[in-house]
């Protein structure tokens, strides 16, 4: 008996070792431990032996089956390993392969730019304000000092749907409209598309602006330039210079034109700012106390300047963009390159 | 504006280059577009007396002339031109002179005989304006009193450096040669030379010079003086030199006259002949709708009611501010004039100008608006000319303005101009500026007190004044100003609107459309290319004046503008494109005119390269985002597919929110050339923006078990999936906790007008784990809702 349990111990050990798959092995398990194997057989027998044999008998036959157990386990281990490798080989990928262009979508460029400086300027504590494109002429001039007679007030030199109704040229309306109804301070600022009938490479019939606004006691054209240099400094680098030149525009006075430090040469004069240095980015000025009063507030007590971005300008320097045109071509190939 | 230097130096001292003076005047406000060096192009070309001429000895066509030039009295020079004779001054270019198109000049040799040089025609010195095409091909002739071995940059007047000016609209006093002189006097320092001219006010008050003036709210001031015994002639050197380098031709004194003041001191006269003055008096007076004159370019023009004409006591004369007559202009037999020096309101002038479709200089001018003083500058300059040059006695005058307006006083302390440009300006910051542009400025315990010059109209208070002090003592004051001031302390906010539409942008982005932005106008014919004209109908917004009929309307829709732009995409070969805008549309509300139409804004995403479904897909993720339960309804758009086009509705309020679906195939092929498929959705933006509701309460998780089911049934064809999965909803209670369809069959196993529809299922308690029980019931109710509503079966 015995020796017969050695003989086969010997044997399923050659059979364990010839394993090559996990189910071959499953195969030896059940053969000789499974529910009618021959390991199992033999401890069914045990009850046939002779009562003095079955102890040694049966404590042998345990051992046998524990052993067997232990040999498929490791040797079941072994294989899973084996085969997982084997898998692995055969999945084989080409990972220089992409699936056909799926692309993230991408912003328009002026948005970009648009969303950066409304970024700036929330964080210096403006708010957004809207309204609407398609103005009274009270919002768009008389309020803010552009009496009938102002040359800017030409049919050409505005889009108009009646007598008193035009397109913005301007989102000072907007500013108008809130400052009628809102008690200082007012921090705000306007972004959105104004209308002017002009048409070439530097000029669009129809451009986004961006004007912002503070009211509030003791609010000076220092003030001004100390805020148009923060955000000078964030738009384009630490190092960008803010210059004042005095200009005329009727809602604001006294009237600046706001020059940056080139961005490309840094003010040592190249093609984007014709050798200059100097790049002319925003108008502003200290608001005309006559508009404040015009919308109801009083500038015996309150004071304000007042700012405005032409965004596509500023996105045509950012961006090194030569014609305005192009940025309402609509190619994808235009604008999938501002990711 | 163009300044000639050598002019400004009439009115004040300029020490500075060019360059600096430029700098100068941008520094003070003044923007100088162009420095134009007017002898630029022209070098070592001297004016030459011929004083001998013999025939070439080799040569029939040539001739040897012998000329007095600069330097030397013998210079020989061979021509072609037989037509000159001795004693005629013409131009010489030396060797090594440079002519006006570039071409340089060397001595040569012609035919054996050497030339020191060659005569010059017309074009090659830079004289355009010859009539005779004869006289362009021969040498050109100055006229006797030449002096002779000048440079003929001198002698054109071209000698001379020129600013470009270009003044801010506020500044319309600063639109003369003394205007820029008295900015130039400021900023440097050094006084005006000349600020008024011959006093006129001891002239006798209107003999013989009857004026009237009916529309004073056109005409603000009218001053007119008779000059007698007038001499017709040529204008003095300096005059001519003058008016060239800026541009203006000669063409007799008084005509001259007129535009060398109107450049002097911005004051725009006119010159009418006394003696067709019909009945000597003068009617400032809106026309009659049959008049009809005949302007100085020789036009004939028929004026109306609403324009301002100088008229004689039969006739207009002149249109006012714009341009004289032919008929009472001067002549060569001119004996007497009236010089007209007027100021009309410059709306009147411009709507003229506009309506006649005439402009001149003197109207441009009116338009930007003259102040009150002009006139008396005007004609005290004219005058002071007439009486230097003899060329008339002034003999009478007539002005409408009797009470010279008592001139605006500001009133402030230094502190008030501190606050508004928020750097500390001293006593000395305010006097020395306000003084050098010509406020009388007197000063008591800081209470100032400055008397605005009568020619400063745009001055009105103490920012006015604020800016002046700044703009002279110069914005580097600030660089060494380091404010840190901000006020109070605000909240800056985006807002929920901005917030939204960049969480919207995100769903588009990550699904791969781009952001375009197309123009607010239309073309007028757009909407008849989409059949939809008709629904908009009354509600369309015009232009008044379009560039041109491409832009001529405000867009009621973004998917006119989104398939165009698609369009292009797809005739230039883009592939993978889909594209998405957002912005306004504009429709009238009313048929009151006065009353802003309604702005809202929409969002459009489009693409010709995904299915309608991949689409919709967007959608529901922009929905999910957003928190919108939508259904879906067929709907009929004249430029949509009849069966891929639905509305798309919000659940809770059944309104409509937008449309998805395929463009007609009518539209996009036949209009547009786009033979794939476009795909597009238009939604109200506003409406999701202000419905918007926001995450609001937490809710728990379930954190029993989920257990799946799944249905198959068959049901009629038409019922639609959104139908299906609404009746499987309100069939159970609680426990279903998702239902959507996995599979749809149509075909063999199932009848023509039926198909199989396979119905994903999944059920959890928030309490405990379900038992089949519980689930069974569920199944069973559900499965029965569908057989009674729909006939549908189990499969």
């Amino acid at each position: 008996m015995e020796n017969n349990i050695v003989a086969l111990l010997e044997k399923v050990n050659n059979e364990i070792l010839a394993s090559e798959s996990t189910s071959h092995i499953n195969e030896v398990r059940i053969k000789y431990i499974g529910r009618t194997g021959l390991l199992t057989n033999m401890l069914k027998e045990l009850k046939n032996l002779p009562s003095q044999e079955r102890p040694t008998v049966g404590k042998f036959l345990n051992e046998a089956r524990i052993t067997i157990e232990n040999l498929i386990s490791n040797k079941l281990a072994e294989l899973i390993v084996y085969e997982q490798k084997k898998k692995e080989e055969s999945e084989l990928l080409d990972i220089s392969l992409s699936l056909p262009s799926f692309k993230r979508g991408v912003l328009h460029p002026l948005s970009i730019v648009k969303s950066e400086i409304i970024d700036i300027f929330t964080g210096l504590g403006f708010s957004i304000e809207d309204g609407p494109e398609i103005e009274l002429s009270k919002y768009n001039f008389e309020l803010l000092n552009i009496p009938t007679d102002h040359p800017s007030r030409a049919f050409c030199d505005s889009f108009y749907i009646s007598d008193n109704i035009l397109l913005r040229t301007q989102t000072s309306g907007i500013q108008a409209r809130v400052m009628e109804k809102t008690v200082p301070p007012i921090k705000i600022i306007c972004p959105g598309k104004v209308y002017r009938p002009d048409d070439d490479a530097t000029h669009s019939p129809m451009f986004q602006q961006i004007e912002g606004l503070y009211v509030d006691k003791n609010v000076s054209l220092a003030d001004l330039k100390h805020i148009l240099e923060l955000f000078a400094k964030k738009f384009f680098t630490e190092s960008t210079k803010v210059r004042f030149r005095p200009s005329y525009f009727p809602f604001t006075e006294p009237s600046v034109e706001v020059d940056l430090s080139c961005a490309i040469c840094g003010g040592a004069g190249c093609s984007l700012c014709k050798g200059t240095g100097w790049l002319e980015l925003l108008g502003a000025g200290v608001v005309n106390p006559i508009v404040l009063d015009n919308c109801g507030i009083s500038s015996s007590i309150y004071n304000g300047y007042a700012f405005g971005i032409g965004i596509e300008r500023a996105t045509m320097v950012k961006y090194g963009i030569p014609d305005m045109r192009i940025l309402f071509d609509g190619d994808v190939r235009y604008i999938d390159q501002f990711r | 504006m163009l300044v000639p230097i050598s002019w400004l130096k009439e009115y004040v001292d300029v020490d500075l280059s060019p360059i600096d003076l430029k700098n100068s005047l941008v520094k003070a406000g003044f923007e100088v577009e162009e420095i134009i060096d007017l002898a630029n192009k022209i070098s070592n070309v001297y004016t030459s007396k011929i004083i001998n001429i013999k025939k070439h000895p080799s040569a029939d066509k040539l001739i040897i002339c012998e000329v007095a030039s600069k330097d030397k009295n013998h210079y020989f020079i061979v021509t072609n031109d037989i037509s000159l004779q001795i004693n005629d001054i013409v131009p010489l270019a030396l060797d090594g002179a440079v002519l006006y198109d570039g071409k340089i000049i060397h001595s040569d040799t012609i035919r054996d005989y050497k030339s020191d040089g060659m005569f010059c025609g017309p074009e090659e010195i830079g004289i355009f304006d010859i009539d005779s095409s004869a006289k362009k091909m021969s040498v050109y002739k100055f006229s006797d009193s030449t002096f002779v071995g000048e440079d003929v940059n001198i002698i054109l007047g071209r000698n001379d450096i020129v600013l470009d000016i270009s003044i801010t609209a506020n500044r319309s006093d600063a639109n003369s040669i003394l205007g820029i002189a008295r900015e130039v006097s400021a900023i440097t320092g050094k006084p005006l030379k000349k600020t008024f001219f011959e006093d006129f006010s001891t002239l006798s008050k209107r003999k013989e010079l009857r004026c009237e003036i009916e529309a004073s709210d056109k005409c603000r001031r009218y001053l007119a003086c008779l000059v007698k015994d007038i001499k017709i002639t040529d204008s003095p050197d300096y005059i001519k030199r003058r008016l060239k380098s800026v541009g203006i031709n000669s063409i007799n004194n008084i005509v001259d006259l007129t535009n060398y003041v109107m450049i002097s001191v911005g004051q725009p006269l006119h010159a009418f002949d006394y003696s067709k003055i019909s009945g000597n008096s003068i009617i400032v007076r809106m026309s009659k709708d049959t008049e009809v004159i005949t302007a100085l370019n020789g036009n004939k023009y028929t004026l109306n009611k609403s324009i301002l004409a100088i008229c004689n006591s039969n006739e207009p004369m002149a249109i006012a501010g714009v341009m004289g007559g032919k008929n009472h202009s001067i002549d060569i037999s001119t004996k007497h004039i009236v010089l007209e020096s007027a100021n009309f309101a410059r709306d009147s002038v411009r709507n003229t100008s506009r309506s006649l479709g005439l402009q001149s200089e003197s109207s441009l001018r009116f338009e930007k608006g003259i102040d009150l003083y002009s006139q008396e500058l005007g004609i005290s300059l004219a005058l002071q000319i007439i009486k230097d040059e003899k060329w008339g006695t002034a003999y009478s005058i007539y002005d409408s303005l009797t009470n010279i307006p008592q001139p605006k006083i500001v009133s402030f302390r230094s502190i008030d101009i501190t606050k508004v440009l928020g750097i500390s300006i001293g006593k000395t910051d305010i006097i020395y500026p306000l003084e050098s542009l010509g406020f009388q400025v007197s000063v008591e315990n800081d209470y100032y007190k400055c008397v605005v010059p009568r020619w400063r109209d745009d001055i009105y208070g103490i920012n006015d004044i604020a800016e002046e002090i700044i703009r002279i003592i110069g914005y580097d004051r600030y660089d060494e100003i380091d404010s840190k001031r901000m006020g109070s302390v605000i909240l800056g906010q985006k807002g929920d609107f901005y917030k939204l539409i960049e969480k919207t942008k995100e769903v588009l982005l990550g699904d791969g459309f781009s952001e375009v932005i197309n123009y607010s106008f239309i073309p007028k014919k757009a909407l008849d290319e989409l059949n939809i004209s008709e629904d908009f109908e009354d509600k369309l917004i015009y232009l008044l004046n379009p560039l041109s009929d491409e832009y001529a309307l405000m867009r009621p829709i973004l998917s006119y503008s989104m398939i165009k732009i698609i369009a292009k995409n797809f005739s230039r070969g883009n592939k993978n494109v889909k594209l998405f805008e957002l912005g306004k549309t504009y429709i009238k509300e009313s048929n009151i005119i006065s009353e802003l139409p309604h702005e809202s804004y929409k969002l459009c995403f489009s693409s010709y390269s995904v299915s309608f479904f991949e689409l919709k897909t967007t959608l529901e993720r922009i929905m999910y985002l957003l928190r919108y339960d939508v259904l879906y309804k067929t709907k009929k758009l004249p430029f949509m597919h009849d069966y891929r086009c639905a509305s798309v509705i919000d659940k809770k309020t059944g309104i409509e929110i937008g449309f998805i679906g395929e463009v007609k195939a009518s539209i996009s092929e036949s209009i547009y050339d786009v033979t794939d498929r476009i795909v597009l959705c238009e939604l109200n933006f506003d409406y999701l923006t202000n419905n918007y509701q926001g995450y609001k309460n937490f809710k728990n998780i379930s954190k029993y078990q989920i257990s799946d089911r799944d249905i198959s049934i068959v049901i009629d064809k038409e019922v639609k999936a959104q139908d299906i999965i609404d009746s499987v909803s309100s069939a159970s209670n609680d426990l279903l906790i998702d239902a959507y369809i996995y599979d749809v069959y149509y075909g063999a196993q199932v009848n023509s007008n039926q198909k199989s529809v396979s119905i994903k299922l999944r059920f959890q308690s928030n309490t405990h784990t379900l038992n089949d029980f519980e689930i069974n019931s569920e199944m069973e109710s559900i499965y029965s809702s569908l057989k009674e509503k729909y006939n549908a079966y189990l499969r």
